[in-house]
């Protein structure tokens, strides 16, 4: 429990808020790349800002608020340019540092273009994916974490947005012990209902759990009952990165699972599942799995319940039913909470280094460090013990349009 | 303490936040936005995990139910 101006500074994103700040310290994904392929732009909300991402004549990517400030027409519906965009009202044109450097029905001699000018934010792509920096100059270097960079990887994004504030998904993160009961007895209770009484690896009993501040974020470790002290759960374990992103295996070398949970607003998150498998060399890779798979995640049936027969979708509901903005000043938190208690003093803590002039944990500036991320990360994981096709079909990734020749891919090859 | 906090359920949960109300180690107060007060349980220990955002001071209160202690034998 919390007390509920607290609660405010861990849960509000928007600009000026602490927690905005200290978020506006990191790149933050806002779109995949194929996204932008057949059209010229996106619309784009991250940390309450409306945004518009476009691609110019000549290929370069902008990212600049959606309202036109000529009289708030939304440059979602802009004209691409050689150099910005175009609002598509009366033609005021926009740079990519949002300065507007037309007025076409001005007069000629006329200097108020120079006087117009709207936030507009760096962008970098990486992996796939599309990110943005919206803090102060200078920006840190895009992190280069393995997933993103590793070669000859088939690539599938899953997304939704969930009616949610990100500090929630977060702490479940933190939260080794919810496995045990959600995707472990739940699961199982779920299965018996449908006449199915299959036991799952996830309701193995948890002896103990440890959380590790590290350069990039938290490793947090579990040792389930019947596990000796150097199997790789509790001697290596997966971390979060902070701010934002949960890493954690798919079973085996060379996979990689990212989740990021990237605040929209205070009561809505964008949550990307991505996902990269290698296949080894020499592997011939079927044409449905060469081009990243960008694909939705339900989370609702049509009867609006909850879809609780897959991983993902049991996090979600816990997560949805705790309220939009979860209430820290009534709950009753445990021994088993102490992870999500060292996250809430992270942040704390991150946002009192930025006010002090100093740059976040996991901020790079070297070159030399972003060659490529290796993140600590289990391989012989006892969740992942039913193998790759078990896995992958109780994971979001069942709803990965390419998920079959994915499986039939790695039933072959193997998973190394 | 911030009065909102006092409605936890759990009886007399709330009685030991005064005890965290100011940081231990700086005398200022914990109870600002940016410093964090976390009130969890240990059996029947009600214990406040703070962060002071002043001083950094980073530990646990502890409000116990009773204190237990050793007798000497003579
Ligand atoms: S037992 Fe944890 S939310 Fe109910
Ligand atoms: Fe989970
Ligand atoms: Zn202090």
């Amino acid at each position: 429990m919390i007390s509920e101006e607290q609660n405010r500074t861990l849960t509000q994103v928007g600009p000026g808020t602490p927690m905005g700040n200290l978020l506006r310290r990191y790149w933050i994904p806002i779109a995949a790349e194929v996204e932008l392929e057949r059209r010229w732009t996106k619309k784009v909300r991250v940390l309450g800002e409306d945004l518009v991402l476009y691609r110019d004549r000549s290929g370069k990517l902008g990212l600049i608020a959606e309202r036109c400030p000529h009289r708030g027409a939304s440059l979602a519906y802009g004209i691409p340019e050689e150099g910005g965009i175009r609002c598509p009202y009366h033609g005021w044109c926009f740079n990519h540092r949002g300065e507007c450097t037309e007025q076409p029905n001005e007069p000629a001699d006329s200097h108020f273009a120079t006087k117009i000018h709207v936030s507009g934010y760096p962008v970098q792509c990486l992996g796939g994916l599309i990110f943005a920096y919206m803090g102060p100059d200078p920006a840190p270097l895009l992190p280069r974490l393995d997933a993103f960079v590793v070669k000859d990887a088939i690539r599938v994004v899953g997304q939704t947005v969930l009616p949610v504030n990100f500090m929630q998904i977060m702490e479940n993160s933190l939260d080794p012990v919810h496995t045990e009961w959600l995707h472990g007895h739940y699961h199982e209770f779920l299965n018996q209902e449908m006449g199915n009484p299959v036991r799952v690896a996830f309701s193995r009993h948890h002896v103990k759990t440890a959380f590790d501040v590290f350069e990039y974020g938290i490793v947090k470790r579990r040792l389930l009952e019947g596990q000796s002290e150097d199997s790789d759960d509790w001697r290596i374990g997966h971390p979060v990165i902070f701010p934002f992103t949960l890493a954690v295996g798919s079973g085996g070398l060379g996979t990689y699972a990212l989740q990021m949970r990237i605040p929209i607003d205070d009561t809505h998150t964008w949550h990307v599942w991505y996902n990269a498998y290698v296949p080894g060399e020499g592997v011939e890779v079927p044409p449905s799995l060469k081009k990243l798979c960008l694909y939705e995640v339900p989370w609702k049936d049509e009867s609006g319940e909850f879809i609780t027969d897959y991983i993902d979708g049991q996090d979600i509901m816990t997560w949805v039913t705790q309220g939009s903005i979860a209430d820290r000043t009534d709950e009753h938190l445990g021994t088993t909470d102490k992870g999500i208690i060292l996250l809430r003093k992270l942040f704390m803590e991150q946002i009192r280094r930025v006010e002090a002039g100093e740059d976040p944990l996991g901020t790079i500036r070297d070159p030399s460090k972003n060659d490529c991320i290796v993140l600590p990360l289990e391989r012989k994981k006892h969740h992942f013990s039913e193998g790759f096709e078990s896995v992958t079909m109780r994971f979001q990734t069942r709803f990965c349009p390419v998920v079959r020749d994915l499986i039939e891919l790695f039933d072959s090859v193997g998973v190394r | 303490m911030n009065p909102d906090a006092q409605k936890s359920s759990l009886n007399g949960a709330r009685q030991g936040a005064g005890a965290a109300a100011w940081c231990p180690a700086c005398g200022r107060p914990l109870t600002d936005k940016q410093s964090l007060v976390v009130e969890y349980w240990r059996a029947d220990e009600v214990i406040y995990d703070c962060y002071c955002s002043k001083c950094e001071w980073n530990g646990e209160i502890v409000v116990g139910p009773r204190v237990v202690i050793a007798e000497y034998a003579d």
